[in-house]
């Protein structure tokens, strides 16, 4: 970032290399559609570069690029959910709940039957988690990022950070649960009383 | 170690975020308890089946766009450590909106139609030749089929004298009879709406639209907004320049509440707005000077999308000068109302063309102001009435502003 906010492009490009897919696979996640997760992307990358002359060098370059994206995103959301209890009849111009678009957003035949079972339950479970909760899964889960950057990122002191991970733990569990991806709180004594290479997740 | 200090630790244990000794200890609590052990079991099932989800494909696209945009910004920075030059613009704008103004171009660009690759095309630009506008004797003007004959020589080939297209031209025979005449302040547009501001992609691109090409040749249209931006847009100009549409052929499909939202999520915009004519305003205006200096690329293009909300713009465009200063403001509203307008160096609206279509056709209005600020209004409607729809406030003056403004959705004016 250094080079680039000396001018030279070529670094930019270093950057979009290493960075791209992260920011553009955790706007995904954090919003569940690909379309979306593309603009905000780019619209990540371009704010990155209108704000180069004021990156300091004392930021971690992902943690602010994440911070970004991830202000643009909860922006967004904070739009659209405006939106939504102020009109009722959203529905010609937004477009169905995230679950049903996630749901109708099941992957192709190549994927495999078991993925393609599998994967929309996960990702409308992801869904449905409060955005706080969310971001901070998805960071520390998809994105690799340590709590405290996490915290820094979503501006929320790390101990907050930390319970709201563990209350996404909590409902992504209710919800994989009430899916039967996983399975249920009356047979969780058996599920435990099965010898742990058996407790791993269904693959 | 209690068992709450031991749960509150295991998210820590699983992402590795504990050191060695803290590790220990956790571990050692959970040979110990089989509550904390059940606990971390079920975390662990839950991390693991939330692990199985695929990563979303890499972007593909885009990343050319980006780094023009990185080089130009960077360009611009070497020119003027302290940001851009900006002239009356920059006065009230700062240099990173100033960007954002060509970065929200580019993101447009780049996400009207993610089909075909369009950033490999970036790289090597196609010849203007290869980027055919529709014929015009093709209706190049959208005009949608069931358009009602609104000028009086519909009748003859469409693809008119640049003259008889021309609203604001002195009174000619074959002028529609229909056409309203009135001399007075409109009432609605009298006081300045700054949250209803401009949009539409460049003309050019937007034909190709209309006329209903195949995705390669709009993502060439892609190609040539962005190289509107990058560069100078001059390749594409003598063509825009040589069409001789008319206004009123322009008019808009229905705007249509029930328009699928799928389209929109796939294109970013519904498909049948209706779309700026390129040459539609009246003999020895501004108004034709400024389309003049667009069609001679002296004038670049800025845009910005909004999501469609009731009362809200969907798409603005802005022609900016060289000293930075927004000349015309398109807005392609949520309703399915066009809206062009074209302003002095100052700011200040001349004239404007709104096009829309209401349940008895569509409509035209063409509005000139006067130097005193006083407007001269024409109506043409297929009924030979004014429309009977509330028309969107003009923005009289500071079209910059305008232009950077929200949607303008009704929601956001209640108080």
């Amino acid at each position: 970032m250094r080079r680039y906010q000396a001018g030279d492009v070529g670094a930019f490009e270093d950057l979009l290399r290493r960075h791209r897919t992260a920011i553009h696979a955790f706007l995904h996640r954090l919003t569940g559609d690909a379309a979306r997760a593309e603009d905000l992307a780019q619209e990540t990358w371009l704010k990155i570069v209108a704000a180069a002359p004021r990156w300091q060098r004392r930021a971690r370059f992902t943690s602010w690029a994440f911070s970004i994206a991830r202000n643009l995103a909860v922006d967004e959301a904070r739009r659209a959910a405006h939106r939504a209890t102020d009109s009722l009849d959203a529905s010609p111009l937004g477009g169905a709940p995230l679950v049903e678009r996630l749901a109708a957003d099941a992957p192709g035949p190549d994927r495999g039957a078991e993925s393609a079972f599998l994967r929309p339950k996960l990702e409308a479970a992801l869904a449905a988690l409060p955005m706080e909760q969310r971001e901070v899964f998805v960071l520390r889960e998809y994105a690799g990022v340590p709590f405290a950057e996490i915290a820094e990122i979503t501006d929320a002191p790390v101990p907050t950070v930390k319970s709201r991970m563990r209350y996404a733990l909590e409902a992504l569990r209710a919800e994989l649960t009430r899916r039967g991806v996983l399975p249920d709180e009356v047979a969780g004594d058996a599920w435990n009383a099965l010898p742990a290479d058996a407790r791993r997740a269904p693959r | 170690m209690t068992h709450e200090a031991c749960r509150e630790r295991l998210v820590d244990l699983a992402y590795g975020e504990l050191s060695r000794r803290e590790a220990a200890e956790v571990e050692r609590h959970l040979a110990e308890c089989q509550a904390c052990r059940a606990e971390r079991d079920r975390l662990e099932a839950t991390v693991g089946a939330m692990r199985q989800l695929e990563a979303p494909p890499a972007p593909e696209r885009g990343g050319a766009v980006l780094v023009a945009a990185a080089r130009r910004a960077a360009g611009e920075r070497r020119r003027d450590s302290f940001g851009l030059a900006l002239g009356g613009f920059g006065a009230r704008i700062a240099a990173g909106t100033a960007f954002a103004l060509v970065a929200a171009f580019l993101l447009v660009s780049v996400r009207r139609d993610r089909l075909p690759p369009a950033e490999d095309i970036l790289r090597a630009p196609a010849p203007a030749a290869s980027r055919q506008p529709p014929p015009v004797a093709s209706a190049p003007m959208s005009a949608p089929a069931e358009s009602p004959p609104l000028r009086a020589g519909a009748g003859a080939p469409p693809s008119p004298a640049p003259a008889a297209a021309q609203p604001g031209a002195s009174p000619r025979a074959e002028r529609p009879a229909q056409e309203l005449r009135k001399k007075a302040r409109a009432p609605e547009s009298a006081a300045p709406d700054r949250t209803a501001s401009l949009s539409a992609p460049p003309a050019a691109a937007l034909r190709r639209e209309e006329a209903g090409e195949a995705a390669p040749a709009r993502a060439a249209g892609d190609v040539a907004s962005a190289e509107a931006e990058i560069g100078p847009r001059a390749k594409s100009a003598p063509r825009r320049a040589a069409e001789a549409p008319s206004f009123l052929a322009g008019a808009p499909a229905a705007p249509s509440a029930s328009e699928p939202s799928k389209a929109r999520a796939e294109t970013g915009a519904p498909s049948q707005r209706p779309r700026p004519a390129p040459v539609p305003v009246g003999a020895g205006s501004s108004a034709r000077e400024i389309e003049r200096r667009h069609a001679a690329g002296e004038l670049s293009d800025a845009q910005k999308r909004f999501e469609p909300c009731p009362g809200g713009d969907v798409r603005r465009t802005a022609w900016i000068d060289r000293q930075q200063r927004v000349l015309k403001l398109v807005r392609e509203r949520a309703d399915g109302v066009l809206v062009e307008e074209w302003f002095n160096e100052a700011g200040r609206l001349r004239e404007a063309l709104l096009r829309g279509r209401s349940a008895s056709g569509p409509w035209v209005r063409h509005v000139t102001i006067g130097e005193d600020g006083e407007e001269e209004v024409q109506d043409a409607t297929s009924s030979g009435l004014a429309p009977e729809v509330p028309l969107p406030a003009l923005v009289r003056r500071d079209p910059v502003t305008a232009f950077f403004s929200g949607p303008g959705c009704d929601s956001a004016k209640r108080p």
